[in-house]
């Protein structure tokens, strides 16, 4: 449904791009029948957590396309990155990006440590190894690297100074992973797997090391049970992923070179149009993130947001609130940043849309504007 | 059939089961229910099925509310963080329970605070709490059992009094009852779980049930970590599957057959045991009250020769996966904090030497039950022999 004219736009009420029901989905489940004959096969064995025989055949498809020694998988993302910290018995700070999602920041707290933001490079939106080093304290007992949207963050030296400062990597890999290139670069690396990202088809989170040690104590800390205990460690947790969402990921993993490949195909062809636009930068490779320039553009990423929603499009900002104090270059790009729901299982037809609709937007954003104006005030 | 000593799988003979018989109740989810719930998570994705759950619990309980959780481990977590209300402090528990119960109090900013048991429910003993309660103390924190449920009106007066909050872990008083009122409603807030091993198999996952409308939103908008008022509170450690709420309701209307099955176990288990010296069972004995018979428990005495922790040796090597009741007790154990001096509770030490928890569930059969029994009986007559063997 081509948007004409203003009256044409769902916020103005017009009728909405897509139905509520039928907006894309990132959410990347497995067909049904390999869906039924997995859950079957844990029916007929019976076993449905505790370390189970799903769990550990994920764990090591895990390792293969973290390229670590060892993968453990935890039952999502927050716990897994909770069970690191305590693996690696951290307590004190630790330097995170300004620019994470929400999550991290409450995940790291509940480990009990207080994350240092560290402001992002303007260009790559990582954590550069220098500005890292300036945020070191005495206090400071890791620091916490991560790759956007299939964008690898600058690890070699952010590697070379925490060995110099004798501080463990933890990289968060979950948005590069099937790339192909090496990137599990941290002491111990994270793969949150969450209902919008890669391997989207259920919950689930991932720690992979190539550290037999460190290996050992993250499969202690997740769990209270006698037969999985192997090393002291300061504190556990119920952390248990179960057969049911390893057979999830397994089904998504088995698809994720397909998944990777028409991902970054519908982001390159978003890239070519992004060129053409005024105001609005692409920023992922493998994910669909624009940054809004709001005077460039016309309008601001705060109603480009209201306007997708009017149309059912689940767009959103990639970070959340995120962490007090001033972080410029971060700040401004949290306020700036709109990701855009393109996965594996977004259609053609439903990606065109949208590209549609954000040039109809641009076009247009002028009158837009006025127009809401002249209707508040109304 | 073991006719000599040799026989046993312990001293290298054949093992009595092939398969394991575990301790947990292993149900299966109905397939075809959970098969046309999980075509939702196809169509409309969790949150329609884990509002199912919710609902559906709710009314099983007779609470007004009910959130959805990972696991009650997490679950427990976010109620000591939500109760302690930015404090670090103690959290009063027994240790005569599950071992992560020190460590949960933990994450959530708090210390535990071990208190001795009540000899006959197994449960908190009020008059032990009282002399726990201080200005550092958080939270009470009860822990039902599968034979008796927390002495409940004397720990509520108590906390009343204190004004301290009280809430359970009820994982193991699921389908119980107290005063003939469903276990869901007490305290602050009550923590099950949809472990596999337990009554409602919803591989993993856990619930908190309350009447604290406050309390509920907390936890669905996300808890803050503790000691952080700038956090957000994601609501990341809150988050249910919908494939395991799935797993949950496909359940959910086998309940009343699962506890019948388990009623039958135990009772198999009493009706074969007969005779033996030295062993009883626990007893589901309060005819006014509900129970879910989930475990079957053997105390074992002095009369019994061999002692509880080489019987159970004996058991595990036939492949036979009973294990000590709570032993060690937790603050005698890797799970009490390090720097903390154990208390002296003689009667959770007493009892966490005397009970042994008996394969069950629904891959435990009545023949299997007949089975251990004829085992039992070639202990008892060959205990001498064994423990001479042992010697050696």
């Amino acid at each position: 449904m081509i948007k004409a004219v203003l009256d044409d736009l769902a916020i103005f009420g017009g009728c909405p791009v897509f139905e509520p029901g039928l907006a894309p989905a990132t959410r990347e489940l497995p067909p049904w029948d390999e869906f039924a004959a997995s859950f079957s096969g844990i029916f007929e064995r019976r076993h449905f957590t505790n370390h189970g025989p799903l769990v550990r055949q994920l764990d090591a498809r895990m390792a293969s396309v973290a390229g670590t020694r060892h993968a453990v998988c935890v039952i999502n993302a927050e716990v897994a990155l909770m069970v690191a910290v305590k693996a690696l018995d951290l307590t004190g700070d630790i330097v995170v990006p300004a620019l994470a999602p929400d999550w991290i920041f409450d995940a790291l707290r509940w480990a009990g440590l207080t994350p240092v933001p560290c402001d992002v490079d303007p260009c790559t939106l990582t954590v550069a190894a220098d500005a890292a080093e300036a945020c070191l304290t005495e206090a400071t007992s890791a620091i916490l690297g991560l790759h956007l949207w299939g964008n690898p963050c600058d690890l070699q030296d952010l590697r070379a100074l925490c060995r110099r400062r004798g501080l463990p990597l933890i990289v968060d890999l979950s948005q590069v992973i099937g790339g192909g290139s090496r990137v599990a670069g941290g002491d111990v690396n994270l793969v949150a797997c969450h209902r919008d990202g890669l391997l989207s088809a259920g919950e689930g989170g991932c720690l992979a090391t190539d550290d037999d040690a460190l290996a050992d104590c993250i499969r202690t800390v997740r769990n209270f049970h006698v037969s999985e205990s192997f090393v002291q460690v300061p504190l556990r947790i119920n952390g248990k992923m179960t057969e049911a969402q390893a057979a999830l990921m397994l089904g998504a993993l088995a698809n994720l070179d397909h998944a990777v490949a028409t991902r970054r195909r519908y982001c390159d062809a978003w890239r070519m149009r992004a060129s053409t636009w005024t105001g609005l930068v692409d920023r992922g490779s493998q994910f669909c993130v624009l940054e809004v320039d709001a005077v460039a553009a016309g309008l601001s990423r705060d109603l480009l947001l209201r306007l997708f929603h009017a149309e059912n499009i689940g767009a959103h900002p990639p970070f959340g609130v995120g962490p007090t104090g001033a972080f410029p270059i971060a700040d401004r790009r949290r306020r700036a940043l709109i990701q855009l729901p393109i996965g594996a299982a977004t259609l053609p037809s439903q990606a065109d849309a949208m590209i549609a609709l954000v040039e109809f937007c641009l076009t247009h954003a002028g009158a837009i504007v006025h127009r809401l104006a002249n209707e508040a005030m109304a | 059939m073991k006719t000599g000593i040799e026989d046993l799988a312990w001293l290298g003979g054949k093992r009595m089961f092939e398969r394991v018989r575990p301790i947990g109740q292993l149900g299966l989810p109905n397939p075809d229910r959970f098969f046309a719930l999980a075509r939702r998570l196809y169509d409309d994705g969790d949150d329609c099925l884990v509002a199912m759950l919710e609902e559906r619990l709710a009314a099983f309980h007779g609470t007004r509310y009910c959130v959805a959780c990972g696991n009650a481990s997490l679950a427990l977590v976010m109620v000591m963080a939500l109760l302690a209300e930015g404090r670090h402090g103690q959290v009063i528990m027994p240790s005569f329970t599950y071992p992560g119960l020190p460590h949960l109090a933990q994450w959530a900013g708090q210390m535990p605070l071990f208190c001795d048991i009540d000899p006959r429910t197994h449960t908190l003993d009020p008059e032990a709490v009282a002399t726990l309660l201080s200005d550092q103390v958080t939270a009470i924190l009860g822990v039902h059992h599968v034979n008796s449920p927390c002495r409940i009106d004397e720990l509520q007066a108590l906390a009343d009094r204190a004004g301290v909050p009280l809430f359970f872990d009820s994982v193991h008083a699921f389908g119980c009852t107290y005063r003939g009122l469903p276990i869901g409603r007490f305290g602050r807030a009550e923590v099950f779980s949809l472990h596999a091993t337990k009554l409602l198999n919803g591989f993993e996952g856990g619930y908190v049930t309350t009447a604290d409308g406050a309390l509920a939103q907390a936890l669905r908008d996300g808890i803050r970590p503790p000691g952080a008022a700038s956090a957000i509170g994601t609501g990341g450690l809150q988050r249910l599957s919908g494939v395991h709420a799935a797993a949950a309701l496909a359940g959910l209307d086998d309940i009343d057959a699962v506890i019948g099955r388990n009623r039958e176990r135990v009772e198999a288990y009493r009706a074969h045991f007969q005779g033996l010296p030295g062993l009883s069972w626990l007893p589901y004995d309060d005819a006014s009250e509900r129970f879910n018979y989930e475990f079957a428990l053997l105390e074992v005495g002095e009369e019994w020769l061999l002692g509880r922790d080489p019987t159970v040796a004996i058991m595990r090597a036939e492949n036979a996966l009973a294990r000590p009741y709570y032993a060690p007790p937790l603050h005698l154990s890797p799970h009490c904090p390090p720097n903390m001096a154990p208390p002296s509770l003689p009667v959770t030490e007493a009892l966490s030497k005397r009970f042994i928890q008996m394969p069950v569930g629904e891959l435990v059969s009545l023949d299997d039950i007949a089975a251990l029994a004829e085992l039992f009986h070639f202990i008892h007559h060959s205990a001498d022999a064994i423990l001479h063997r042992a010697a050696r």
